[in-house]
C-alpha cells in the first residue's frame, strides 16, 4: 500500500488525479482521493505487459504500466523506495512462471460445483456439428484421435470424410506439418460445400503423399455438385516457397485431382506483432498533427492486415456460397492464420455465429478446440516473447469492422467483444488457457476453473446490441473490403483514454431505452386486462 | 435522346454495367435503365465532362459532379458521344444569372406561399432571440444604402458607442470595407463574437477610428477587460499581406487586445487539397496504406481539424473567459464565416436545432457575404475563385455530430440536401455573392427559397437520437480534437457510390422503432380514456364495497407502490384492480411517455441506403 500516488491523464495533461495505490495477490487498485465517491482503477496482474520506471521527475517517481487490454497507466510515485517496491514486485507478479499460478486457478466466484460443471458443459460442439447436419452420407465425427495419435494438437474428435479411411487419416497426418490433417471446420448446408482446415504439407521440393492425395480428393468428392475444390494457403507465396527449402511448403497442382491453389498474403505473426506494436505508438502520442496520426497508422500497416485478414475471409464465404465448391485452408501450422480466416468465413456465411452462443461456439470451435495457442500467443506465462502475437485481437477487430458494415446483424454490441478480449488475457477463466486440447486436459482446466462463457451469459443484456433484427433476418454477409471501409478502432486501442471516447455515449443509452420500452409494454399488456 | 447507353459502376469488380437510354432535358441529364430505375444529373451539377479515349465498346464519358458523383457512360456511337459532350458542356456552364435553374424552377405554389417562403428564416428576429438590441449593442442604419460596405447586408449591429463617424472610418481602415460588426451575442456572458476584414496597416498604419471600433467593442463587454483579436490565416500570410499594405492588427496600438492567429489556409490551398482528396477516393484498387497515405498527404481532415480547433478556441473564449472576440481573415468572407459559424454553432443550442441551422447559414454565410457564387462556380468565371469553403463547414459539422450524436436534431442527410442545393442553383438563398446583388437580381420575386421545402419534408431529416434535454438553451459543445477523431465523411464523398455504403440502414430502423414507439404511446393514451370511463363505473362499485366492508380500502391505499416496483399483478379483487391501474401506473405512464418523446434510440453512426436526387 503506497499513499500520495498520482495518476496522470494521458491526453488532458492538467488534471492530475492523487490517490492510493494496493497491492494484492491480483490486482493492483488504484483509489482516487480526491474524486467524489471513490473511483477505483484495477489492473489485474495478468493483464500487465510491462512495467517501466521513467527518470525522475519534480513531482516524484514515474511508472508506466502498459496493459495487454491497451490500459496505459501513468503514476507518479512520491518516494523512490516505495516506487522500486512496486516496480519489483509488479514485475514478478505480472510474469508467472508455473501454469498453476494464473489466476483461473484460483478465482473462485461462489459457485456450487454443478453449476461449475454446467457452465463448462454449455457450449458442446456436437451440437454445432449436429446443426451442420453432421454425421452425415459424406461427414463423419470420429474418435481416431483420442489418443491423441494423430494430432496431439487437436482434440480428441475431429470431423472427416466417411470416405476416408483410418489408413488415409494416418498417412495424410504424416505428411501434414505437426499432424495436423485436413478437418472439417464448418459445412454450408444448402449446397454441402465445406470448409477445411489443416497445417502445410511437408512437400519440400517434389514430395508427394498418395494418402493426403486421397484425403483431398474424398473432401472434394463430399460434395458432389462441384468439380473441384480451393486449396487455400493464407501465407504469401514467398514465405511459402521459402517453407519449401525446409521441407514443408505447398500443395502442387499437378499432383492433387482438380484442386485450384491459391495464395492469400497474409503475414505471419512476427509481421504482425511489430505491427501492433507501432500502431500502439501512434496511440500513444500525446497529440499527433492529423498528418502524423495518419502516416503513423499508415506505416503501422494495422489496417492493411485487417484488411487481408478480411479479403481472405470474403474470398472463402464467396467460393462457398456462389462456387459452391468446398475450400481446404491452410497456413504453416493452421492454428493462427487459418482460425482467423475459417472462422471469419462461418460468421460470414452462417446468422447463428452472429448470436451470444454462436459466437461463443465459433471461438470453442476454430479457436480453442483446434488449438491455436492461446497461452504462447497471448503471454500467459513468463516465455518466449516472439511467441506473442495479436491474432485473436486481429480477428475480434475484424468481427468489429463488420459490425460497423452490418450494425443490425450482430446481437452483441462491441462491449461483448472487449469483454471477450479483456478476459483472454485476464486468465481468469479457464477457456483460454493453455495451447491446445490435450494440455488443457493435463492441466486439469475442466475440473479446477470455471469457464467465461455463463458469466458472459448472465450479462447478456447490457452486452446485447440494441439493433439486432433478429435471427433470420440477414443471411450471408457480403462485406465491402475497400480501404474506406476500414476504421481505426478508438474502443479497443484508446478504450481507457476517457476523453477520446465520443461525449455521448449512444449505446447506453439506446439500451436504456429499450428496456424502457419492454416495460411500457409490459405495463400496457398488464392495463389491458 | 441516345439509346444502348452503358452506365459503368466505379468500384465494383465486375465489369458489370447497366444498359439504358440517355435524355437531355432543358435542366437535367438523364438515364434510364432497362429496370426503369433513372438516374438525374443537373446541368449545374456538373463540374467537368471528360471524354476519353475509344475503347471496343464504345465511346466512354465521363462526368464529374459537384456532389461528388462521378458518372461513366460508354455511349455505342462516337457522333452522338460528341453530341453529347459538346451541349453538356454548353449547358453545364451557365454566363448569366438569369439562365440558372432557379429562376425557371417552379414548383408550382402561389405567390403568397413564395412570399411567406422568404420570410421563414427572419433575421431581425434573430437578433432579437440573442438579446440585441441592449444597453451596449444597437442597429445601425449606416449601411442601409449599401454606402459603407457592399458586401454586408443593409441591417448591421454594431456598439452604442460607435458613432458614425467612427464606423466610417474604421471600415475605410479595413479590406473592402468590412468594418466590425457583430455575428453572435452570447446573452449569458455578454460576450460578443465580431467579424470583420484585415486592416490596411501594412507595416506601420494607424487608424484612430478603427481604434475606437475595438475599443467600443471591448467596452461592449462589462464583464472583461480585455477581448481576443483572432486572425483565421497563418502567421506567414499574413505578414505577407502587410506589403500589399494590408495585414493584421499591432498589439501595441489597440488597448487590451490579445491578438492570435489560427492557422487555416485559404482558398486555394483548400481547393487543391480537395482535389488530391477525391483523386484518392476515386482511384480503383486502392490499398489501405495509398489510402491512408494519400488522405495524409492531401491535407484535408488537417485543414478540416485547424478550422475547428480555431472555433473551438473561439467558443472557450467566449464561455470561458467571458471575452469578446473579433475575427478575421482576408476579406473576412471565408475562414471567418468557418470560424463564426462553428462558434456560434459549439455556444448555442438553438443552431443545432433544423431552424437554427438554417438561420445560422443564413446570417453568417449568406447574408454576410459569402461569394457562393464565385466559391461553387454557379455561372462561368475563374476557377481559381473556386473553393470548397462551405463544404469543410458542413464537413466540421458532421464530425461535432459524430461526437455528439444527441446533440443536434438534424441528421447526415439534411446536411447532404444543403451541400446538394448550394450547388444546383434550384433556389434563390444561395445565388449572387452578397445582398446587394440578390436584390438587384429581384430573388425573393423570382425564385423560392429552400428552406419551406427543406422544412416540409422535415421528418426525412430529423435526428432520431436527438435529446433537447442534453443541451439546455446555451450549453457549450467542448468536442476533443485530438487527430483519432477526424474521419474521412465517406457519406459525402461517396454519396452516390452505392456499393460503398453499409449493407444495412440503421436510420431506418431506428426511425421505425421510434414510430412504434409513438404507436405504443397512443395505444396507452386510448386505454387511459377507457379506463377513465370504466373508473367512473368502478368508483361505484368500490364506495358500494367499502360500505360493506372495510378490509378492502387499505389494501387500495398500499398497492400503489407495489405497483412501481413491478411486481406481478397481485390478489386483489376486480374493481380493486381497475383502481391501481387508473390511479398509480397511469401516472407512471405519463412519466414514462414524456421521457419517451425525449430520447430517442441510437446509433454509433447513421447511414442512408441511397441519398435522394434534386428533382
Amino acid at each position: 500500500q503506497v499513499e500520495n500516488v498520482k495518476l496522470l491523464d494521458r491526453y488532458a495533461s492538467r488534471k492530475a488525479a492523487s490517490g492510493t495505490l494496493y497491492l494484492t495477490a491480483t490486482h493492483l487498485i488504484y483509489v482516487d482521493a480526491s474524486a467524489e465517491g471513490r473511483k477505483e482503477t484495477w489492473i489485474l496482474h495478468h493483464h500487465i505487459s510491462s512495467v517501466e520506471k521513467l527518470p525522475l521527475t519534480t513531482a516524484g517517481y514515474p511508472l508506466l504500466i502498459h496493459c495487454k487490454n491497451f490500459h496505459v497507466a501513468h503514476f507518479v510515485i512520491g518516494q523512490e523506495r516505495d516506487c522500486h517496491d512496486v516496480f519489483t514486485s509488479l514485475l514478478k507478479l505480472s510474469q508467472p512462471v508455473k501454469p498453476e499460478e494464473l489466476y483461473a486457478f484460483s478465482y473462485n466466484p461462489k459457485m456450487s460445483k454443478e453449476s461449475r460443471e454446467m457452465g463448462w458443459k454449455l457450449i458442446d460442439l456436437k451440437l454445432d456439428y449436429q446443426r451442420m447436419g453432421i454425421p452425415n452420407d459424406c461427414w463423419e465425427i470420429t474418435d481416431i484421435n483420442k489418443d491423441y495419435e494423430v494430432c496431439s494438437t487437436y482434440p480428441p474428435e475431429i470431423v472427416v470424410p466417411r470416405a476416408a479411411s483410418r489408413a488415409v487419416v494416418m498417412g495424410s497426418s504424416r505428411f501434414r506439418s505437426r499432424g495436423r490433417i485436413p478437418v472439417l471446420s464448418y459445412l454450408y448446408k444448402e449446397n454441402n460445400a465445406a470448409l477445411c482446415r489443416c497445417s502445410q504439407p511437408l512437400a519440400g521440393f517434389s514430395a508427394r503423399c498418395l494418402e493426403d492425395e486421397q484425403m483431398l480428393q474424398a473432401i472434394r468428392e463430399a460434395n458432389p455438385s462441384c468439380p473441384f475444390m480451393y486449396v487455400v494457403d493464407t501465407r504469401p507465396k514467398l514465405n511459402a516457397m521459402a517453407n519449401r527449402a525446409a521441407g514443408k511448403g505447398y500443395e502442387n497442382e499437378d499432383n492433387y485431382e482438380n484442386i485450384r491453389f491459391k495464395f492469400i498474403g497474409i503475414e505471419n505473426i512476427h509481421v504482425m506483432r511489430s505491427s501492433l506494436q507501432k500502431l500502439l505508438e501512434v496511440c500513444e502520442m500525446k497529440s499527433p498533427s492529423m498528418s502524423d496520426f495518419l502516416t503513423g497508422l499508415e506505416n503501422s500497416g494495422w489496417l492493411r492486415h485487417i484488411k487481408a485478414v478480411m479479403d481472405a475471409g470474403v474470398f472463402l464465404a464467396k467460393a462457398v456460397r456462389e462456387e459452391r465448391a468446398s475450400v481446404l485452408v491452410h497456413c504453416s501450422d493452421g492454428w493462427d492464420r487459418t482460425a482467423q480466416v475459417c472462422s471469419l468465413a462461418s460468421l460470414l456465411l452462417d446468422p447463428f455465429y452472429r448470436t451470444f452462443k454462436g459466437f461463443m461456439v465459433l471461438i470453442e470451435k476454430e479457436w480453442i478446440a483446434m488449438g491455436h495457442k492461446f497461452s504462447h500467443r497471448c503471454g500467459h506465462l513468463d516465455g518466449d516473447p516472439k511467441e506473442v502475437s495479436p491474432v485473436f485481437t486481429q480477428f475480434v477487430e475484424c468481427v468489429w469492422q463488420l459490425m460497423q458494415q452490418f450494425p443490425c446483424s450482430f446481437e452483441f454490441s462491441e462491449l461483448f467483444l472487449l469483454e471477450i478480449h479483456d478476459h483472454v488475457y485476464s486468465c481468469q477463466f479457464g477457456n483460454f488457457l493453455g495451447t491446445c486440447h490435450r494440455d488443457r486436459e493435463e492441466l486439469r482446466i475442466f475440473e479446477k476453473t470455471h469457464s467465461l462463457w455463463p458469466f458472459l451469459l448472465q450479462r447478456k443484456q447490457e452486452l446485447r446490441n440494441p439493433l439486432y433484427r433478429g435471427f433470420t433476418a440477414y443471411k450471408e454477409l457480403q462485406p465491402n473490403t475497400l480501404p474506406f471501409s476500414f476504421q481505426f478502432w478508438c474502443g479497443m486501442y484508446n478504450r481507457f483514454d476517457k476523453g477520446m471516447q465520443p461525449k455521448q455515449s449512444v449505446l447506453q443509452q439506446l439500451l436504456g431505452c429499450l428496456r424502457h420500452s419492454a416495460s411500457l409494454e409490459d405495463s400496457a399488456a398488464r392495463l389491458e386486462h | 435522346q441516345v439509346e444502348q447507353v452503358k452506365l459503368l459502376d466505379r468500384f465494383s469488380t465486375s465489369n458489370k454495367s447497366l444498359t439504358g437510354t440517355l435524355y437531355l432535358t432543358a435542366t437535367h441529364l438523364l438515364f434510364i435503365d432497362s429496370s426503369q430505375r433513372e438516374t438525374w444529373i443537373l446541368h449545374h451539377h456538373i463540374a467537368a465532362v471528360e471524354k476519353l479515349p475509344l475503347t471496343t465498346s464504345g465511346c466512354p464519358l465521363v462526368i464529374q459532379c459537384k456532389n461528388f458523383r462521378i458518372v461513366h457512360f460508354v455511349v455505342p456511337r462516337e457522333r452522338d458521344c460528341h453530341d453529347i459532350y459538346n451541349s453538356l458542356l454548353q449547358l453545364s456552364r451557365t454566363a448569366k444569372y438569369e439562365d440558372l435553374y432557379a429562376f425557371s424552377y417552379n414548383p408550382k405554389q402561389n405567390e403568397s406561399e413564395q412570399v411567406k417562403g422568404w420570410q421563414l428564416i427572419d433575421l431581425a428576429e434573430e437578433y432579437k432571440r440573442m438579446g440585441v438590441p441592449n444597453d451596449y449593442w444597437q442597429l445601425s442604419d449606416a449601411n442601409r444604402d449599401y454606402k459603407i460596405c457592399e458586401t454586408y447586408p443593409r441591417e448591421l449591429y454594431v456598439p452604442r458607442t460607435a458613432s458614425k463617424p467612427i464606423i466610417v472610418g474604421s471600415s475605410k481602415f479595413r479590406s473592402k470595407g468590412r468594418f466590425p460588426v457583430l455575428s453572435y451575442y452570447h446573452k449569458n456572458k455578454e460576450a460578443a463574437i465580431c467579424r470583420c476584414s484585415q486592416p490596411l496597416s501594412g507595416f506601420s498604419a494607424r487608424c484612430l477610428e478603427d481604434e475606437h471600433m475595438l475599443q467600443a467593442i471591448s467596452k461592449a463587454n462589462p464583464s472583461n477587460r480585455y477581448m481576443y483579436v483572432m486572425d483565421t490565416r497563418p502567421k506567414l500570410n499574413a505578414m505577407a499581406n502587410r506589403a500589399a499594405g494590408k495585414g493584421y492588427e499591432n498589439e501595441d496600438n489597440y488597448s487590451n487586445i490579445r491578438f492570435q492567429f489560427v492557422g487555416i489556409e485559404n482558398i486555394h490551398v483548400m481547393r487543391s487539397s480537395l482535389q488530391k482528396l477525391l483523386e484518392v477516393s476515386g482511384t480503383r484498387g486502392l490499398s489501405v496504406n495509398d489510402f491512408l497515405s494519400g488522405l495524409e498527404s492531401s491535407g484535408w481532415l488537417r485543414h478540416i481539424k485547424a478550422v475547428l480547433d480555431a472555433a473551438v478556441f473561439l467558443a472557450k473564449a467566449i464561455a470561458v473567459e467571458s471575452a469578446s472576440v473579433l475575427v478575421h481573415c482576408s476579406d473576412g468572407w471565408d475562414r471567418t464565416s468557418q470560424v463564426c459559424s462553428l462558434g456560434a454553432l459549439l455556444l448555442d443550442s438553438y443552431y443545432r436545432t433544423i431552424k437554427g441551422f438554417m438561420v445560422l447559414i443564413e446570417k453568417d454565410w449568406i447574408s454576410f457575404g459569402h461569394k457562393f457564387s464565385d466559391r461553387c462556380c454557379q455561372l462561368d468565371g475563374d476557377p481559381k475563385e473556386i473553393s470548397p469553403v462551405f463544404t469543410q463547414f458542413l464537413e466540421s459539422v458532421w464530425n461535432l455530430t459524430e461526437q455528439f450524436p444527441q446533440a443536434f436534431e438534424f441528421n447526415e442527410a439534411f446536411l447532404l440536401q444543403i451541400h446538394e442545393h448550394v450547388h444546383s442553383c434550384q433556389f434563390g438563398n444561395f445565388l449572387g455573392n452578397c445582398q446587394k446583388e440578390r436584390e438587384e437580381l429581384k430573388l425573393k420575386e423570382k425564385t423560392y427559397s429552400l428552406w419551406p421545402f427543406l422544412l416540409a419534408e422535415q421528418k426525412k431529416y430529423q435526428n432520431p437520437l436527438y435529446n433537447p434535454d442534453f443541451s439546455p438553451e446555451l450549453t457549450l459543445l467542448e468536442p476533443n480534437t485530438v487527430s483519432f477523431n477526424f474521419k474521412f465523411w465517406r457519406n459525402m464523398y461517396h454519396q452516390f457510390d452505392r456499393s460503398m455504403h453499409p449493407r444495412q440502414s440503421v436510420f431506418n430502423l431506428i426511425m421505425s422503432t421510434s414510430e412504434q414507439n409513438k404507436q405504443l404511446e397512443e395505444d396507452i393514451k386510448e386505454l387511459e380514456a377507457k379506463i377513465k370511463q370504466r373508473n367512473g363505473r368502478s368508483d361505484v362499485v368500490l364506495v358500494k364495497e367499502q360500505e360493506q366492508t372495510a378490509p378492502p380500502a387499505p389494501v387500495a391505499l398500499k398497492s400503489p407502490p407495489c405497483f412501481q416496483k413491478e411486481q406481478p399483478p397481485m390478489p386483489v379483487t376486480d374493481a380493486v384492480r381497475t383502481i391501481e391501474g387508473s390511479n398509480a401506473a397511469d401516472n407512471r405512464y405519463s412519466e414514462l411517455v414524456s421521457e419517451f418523446s425525449k430520447a430517442e434510440p441510437a446509433v454509433v453512426s447513421l447511414e442512408y441506403g441511397v441519398a435522394r436526387m434534386t428533382c
